[in-house]
């Protein structure tokens, strides 16, 4: 088993791949000058590979490996380290504590990163919501009557959006396609200044304005305000363009005596909670939120509690600081499943070192081990 | 003996130097302005004395401590009577500081030089980008007729975040913020537009009963006298107009205790009580006595208002005697001229081994190093331990820590490299630290508590960075020149240098750790790709690569130092470069052109680095 570890394992491997990860850091902090934290958080560090868009020729490939896949190699280096160097003396035990606790430190992160969830929500004192805006991703919604009275709702996810895909359901009578998702972008009035090649829409506010791609926002990802253009058609005719812009209210129109609304909305995430803004004090920071749970029946079955940074029902709240009462206060609901895994796993890495450099003392004739 | 005589020719050229800088900072005037400087007023909430409080404002205007005037040297305080006395000189003072050339458009101001005109050196000096050299000074004057424009483009560039406005936007604000303390503290003393501070005082005595009277027979519906009745009106609301407008509030005393008002809150409470307050009276008549230059009354009447704090609150007497001889002293500027003076002893006896040479570097070094420790103490006794981490005294710090290590590492090594590395890395942080001061003047950052220890952490891994990559980079610079050192000091180098990296390598490790449990308790998450965070686990995973590289024998002697020497880069980047990107959480101020600085300090370390792996016995030198 250890010979195929043993090329892993190789110190050689382990600092041609911290020298790769200090590259990737490097882009990372320089790029949030450029597009911002969020952004460069989800081009570099949430994938596989970096891509490059080699517009000359058209074609995008990947150049230089991504954050998971960097970190996912160092779980298999320390893997291969754990099993080929791991002994039964103090500095083995230690080396073995470095070791997994590295792997436990790198794991959660994968786990945190992929299982989170961060929303946000605005909310004056009085009111209650229990759904935030996702602060990483948007979505197109199609709403419609149901049968029972109550609104439908059909969602296309940001990452259909970004692939101009068509989608087609049973329950609509017509196909969707989305094409030019934009993440930041400004509204132009249609002149002669209109570039060529420009993508129009014939619907509602469209038919007088378009899109222009601006840089994204360096304040975060909530901050821009996307734009895509949505063309409905079914088998036997073409429905209608529609250009949809955050900024703007739904958009609505009739089919087959059937009413529909178009919206492009930062994606929206349902707790299994509400969050209500009770009341509001001078002082800031003395805000009170409550959280209630709701139950199958509607029934609210939490007692009321101060929260702003704690921990309730997994989920962690924070509420703006806010010191003019009539003015909605930003609300931040964030599920960080494995948060407190680092603190464990630095703690073993710390008692690991801790065991090596005692060992090496003692034995100071020993040379000193590696890392 | 004969080997002490270098060490007490440079420790009396380090006193000289403070005492000429202590003398010339002492006002050689027969009006007592340090007597002056000495009174402690209120600003923000922090007692200071008016001294540092004049310092700070001119600070902010022009970015010096004291200005240059045609009859010689202004200081602070002086400037500050000037202004406060109403004396017709001081607007005509070019003391504004311009950098945006979009402003001096603005306000049709021609520069008096042309650049051709300009010495080789201001011409080196204007590359870098917060030089001093590339600023223009506009008098009061100037910017007065055009200040309706200033502050209508100021209003409208408010509207916006900082991180959302341009340079031209960021500077009208400062601009129009500049133009706000000048007539502040120029409303300190004196009502706005009106008559001085004495007439108005006097002419409030002469109607303060009848005009009382006015008041209250108005308010009860019988007949009063107009004419007193508006003159006392006018009054009032000239000093609610100096209230409003007052840069600084003046210590009272009222049954025993002790309270901070401006001088024309003060006289608005007379005009009520009709008594005129004492300090009123006391800072009128010594204004008075300043614009008609009576010299002993001036003096005489500032000695007995002394004695009084003397007498009544002598802790804030003694703090504030502290507080002056700290501002007169500028020890900074002391400890910046005696490790410059300590470097060339210490080159010396690198080169060519010399007791008494490295003793004078060493006793250099120590004195410096004193009258660095005696600032930060002083700061903190004054400003409190978090004003140690605020940009104004970081780099102070960060410098006094890798002086520290360095220090620790000439005593426990007995290297003379490590003197010269010492005193090399203590000077280039000041330096630097002074062009931060100045790039980022008037922007105090206060750093909560919580966040006070990740700061010290930082700042020591950022230190004991430098220490490592300067030690490493100067023995590989000399080395090109001289390979008797590669064969007599390798080994010694090699473990100091293993020794500060093993120190930086835990103290960036605990630093990191530090601003990820601070980030967790912030945001929830444990490492959130801040630049602080990512910039520590950059120089962390490089130490980790160097440390392995010596444990596992893949380098040995000169290859670690070449390794090490891109440590100050690490540093460098941690330091300054996350926060010239302009990224919201750590822009403090710094203009994105000194990235090119950055840049040109990691490149040269790079082929400094690159110069040493080269280097023929990378590998076979034995540690």
């Amino acid at each position: 088993m250890k010979v195929y570890f043993k090329p892993v394992s190789a110190i050689n491997v382990l600092i041609g791949a911290l020298c790769v990860s200090i590259l990737l850091i490097l882009v990372i902090t320089v790029e949030q000058q450029r597009i911002g934290q969020s952004e460069a958080i989800r081009v570099y560090v949430n994938s596989f590979f970096v891509f490059w868009n080699f517009k000359s020729i058209g074609l995008t490939t990947p150049v230089f490996p991504g954050g998971y896949l960097v970190m996912a190699f160092f779980i298999v280096v320390f893997l291969a380290r754990l099993f080929t160097s791991t002994s039964f003396t103090v500095s083995g035990i230690g080396k073995a504590l470095v070791n997994i606790g590295l792997i436990v430190l790198l794991g959660s992160y994968l786990y945190t990163n992929i299982s989170k969830t961060e929303t946000q929500a605005l909310l004056k004192p009085g009111e209650r919501l229990n759904y935030g805006d996702d602060v990483h991703a948007f979505e197109v919604a199609l709403v419609t009557d149901s049968e029972n009275e109550n609104e439908r709702v059909f969602a296309i996810p940001q990452r259909m959006l970004e692939r101009s895909q068509t989608i087609r359901h049973d329950d609509l009578p017509f196909s969707i396609r989305v094409d030019d998702f934009v993440l930041n972008s400004i509204i132009r009035e249609r002149d002669e200044s209109l570039p060529q090649n420009t993508r129009l829409a014939d619907q509602d506010k469209g038919d007088s304005v378009y899109s222009t791609r601006i840089k994204n926002s360096k304040l975060g990802y909530k901050n821009n305000t996307p734009s895509v253009y949505v063309i409905l058609f079914n088998k036997e005719e073409s429905i209608g363009t529609w250009l949809l812009h955050e900024a703007w209210e739904p958009q609505r129109f009739e089919y087959k005596n059937k009413q529909y609304s178009l919206h492009l909305r930062a994606r929206r995430i349902y707790y299994p909670f509400e969050v209500r803004f009770e009341s509001f004090e001078a002082s800031p920071g003395s805000t009170l939120l409550t959280t209630s749970l709701i139950g199958d029946n509607i029934q609210e079955s939490n007692s009321k509690e101060t929260v702003n940074g704690s921990n309730h029902f997994g989920y962690h709240i924070f509420l703006e600081d806010n010191l003019d009462e009539n003015q909605a206060s930003k609300v931040f609901v964030k599920r960080i499943p494995g948060k407190t895994i680092p603190l464990y796993a630095v703690a073993l890495i710390s008692v690991g070192l801790i065991l090596i450099l005692g060992s090496s003392q003692v034995n100071r004739k020993a040379s000193p081990p590696a890392l | 003996m004969k080997r002490s005589i270098p060490s007490i020719l440079g420790l009396i050229a380090l006193i000289a130097y403070v005492l000429v800088q202590f003398a010339s900072q002492k006002q050689m005037s027969d009006l007592d302005y340090a007597g002056f400087g000495t009174i402690p007023v209120e600003r923000k909430n922090k007692i200071l004395t008016i001294d540092s409080v004049a310092r700070h404002a001119l600070l902010e205007i022009h970015g010096t401590e004291s200005i240059e005037g045609p009859e010689g040297r202004v200081s602070a305080v002086e400037w500050f009577m000037e202004i406060a006395s109403g004396n017709i000189e001081s607007p005509k003072r070019p003391i504004f500081r311009i950098i945006n050339r979009d402003i001096l458009a603005l306000i049709r101001y021609n520069k008096p030089s042309t650049e051709a005109d300009e010495p080789l050196l201001n011409r080196a000096l204007a590359l870098i980008p917060w030089s001093s050299i590339n600023h223009s000074f506009a008098s009061y004057e100037d910017l007065d007729s055009y200040s309706d424009k200033i502050f209508s483009h100021a209003r409208t560039a408010l509207r916006y975040s900082p991180q959302q406005r341009n340079e031209f936007e960021n500077e009208i604000i400062k601009i129009a913020r500049n133009i706000n303390t000048f007539r502040s503290l120029s409303n300190t003393f004196s009502t706005v537009d009106g008559p001085s501070l004495k007439e108005a005082i006097d002419h409030l005595e002469q109607i303060a009963t009848s005009g009382i009277e006015a008041v209250s027979r108005r308010q009860s519906g019988t007949p009063y006298d107009s004419k007193v009745y508006k003159e006392i009106s006018d009054m009032g609301f000239a000093f609610q107009s100096m209230e409003q407008h007052a840069y600084f509030n003046v210590r009272t005393t009222s049954e025993g205790n002790i309270h901070w008002l401006s001088l024309g809150a003060l006289l608005k409470r007379s005009i009520t009580s009709g008594t005129i307050p004492r300090e009123a009276v006391f800072y009128a008549e010594l204004i008075d006595d300043y614009h008609n230059q009576e010299l002993s009354a001036f003096n005489q009447r500032l000695e007995a208002e002394i004695s009084e704090i003397e007498t009544n609150q002598p802790a804030d007497y003694y703090r504030s005697k502290i507080e002056l001889f700290r501002n007169l002293l500028t020890p900074i500027s002391g400890a910046i001229f005696g490790y410059a003076l300590a470097l060339l002893p210490a080159f010396i006896t690198w080169l060519r081994p010399n007791r008494g040479y490295r003793r004078a570097a060493i006793a250099v070094t120590l004195g410096a190093y004193t009258l660095h420790s005696f600032n930060l103490l002083s700061v903190v006794y004054l400003m409190g331990v978090n004003s140690l981490v605020t940009n104004s005294f970081d780099s102070q710090f960060i410098s006094w820590i890798a002086i520290t290590i360095s220090l620790g590492l000439i005593f426990k090594f007995r290297s003379s490299i490590a003197i010269a590395a010492t005193v090399l890395v203590g000077l280039t942080i000041l330096v630097f630290g002074r062009l931060d001061l100045i790039a980022s003047y008037g922007r105090l950052i206060s750093r909560d508590n919580e966040m006070l220890v990740v700061h010290i952490l930082s700042n020591i891994s950022i230190a004991s960075g430098f220490v490592v990559g300067s030690l490493g980079g100067l023995f590989i610079f000399i080395s090109l020149f001289s390979n008797r050192l590669i064969e007599e000091k390798t080994k010694q180098i090699t473990q100091m240098i293993y020794f500060g990296l093993c120190l930086t390598t835990v103290t960036t490790a605990a630093a990191l750790i530090s601003h990820c449990i601070a980030e967790e308790l912030r945001t929830g998450f444990f490492f959130n790709w801040t630049p602080v965070q990512s910039s520590l686990l950059m120089a962390l995973l490089w130490y980790v690569i160097v440390i392995n590289c010596k444990i596992c024998n893949l380098t040995k002697g000169l290859g670690i130092m070449s390794l090490s020497t891109l440590s100050s880069v690490f540093a460098v980047w941690t330091w300054l470069g996350i926060r010239m990107l302009e990224i919201p959480e750590v822009d403090y101020g710094l203009p994105s052109a000194g990235l090119k600085f950055v840049l040109a300090f990691a490149t040269g370390h790079v082929l400094l680095s690159g110069m040493g792996l080269l280097t023929r016995n990378t590998s076979s030198s034995n540690p």
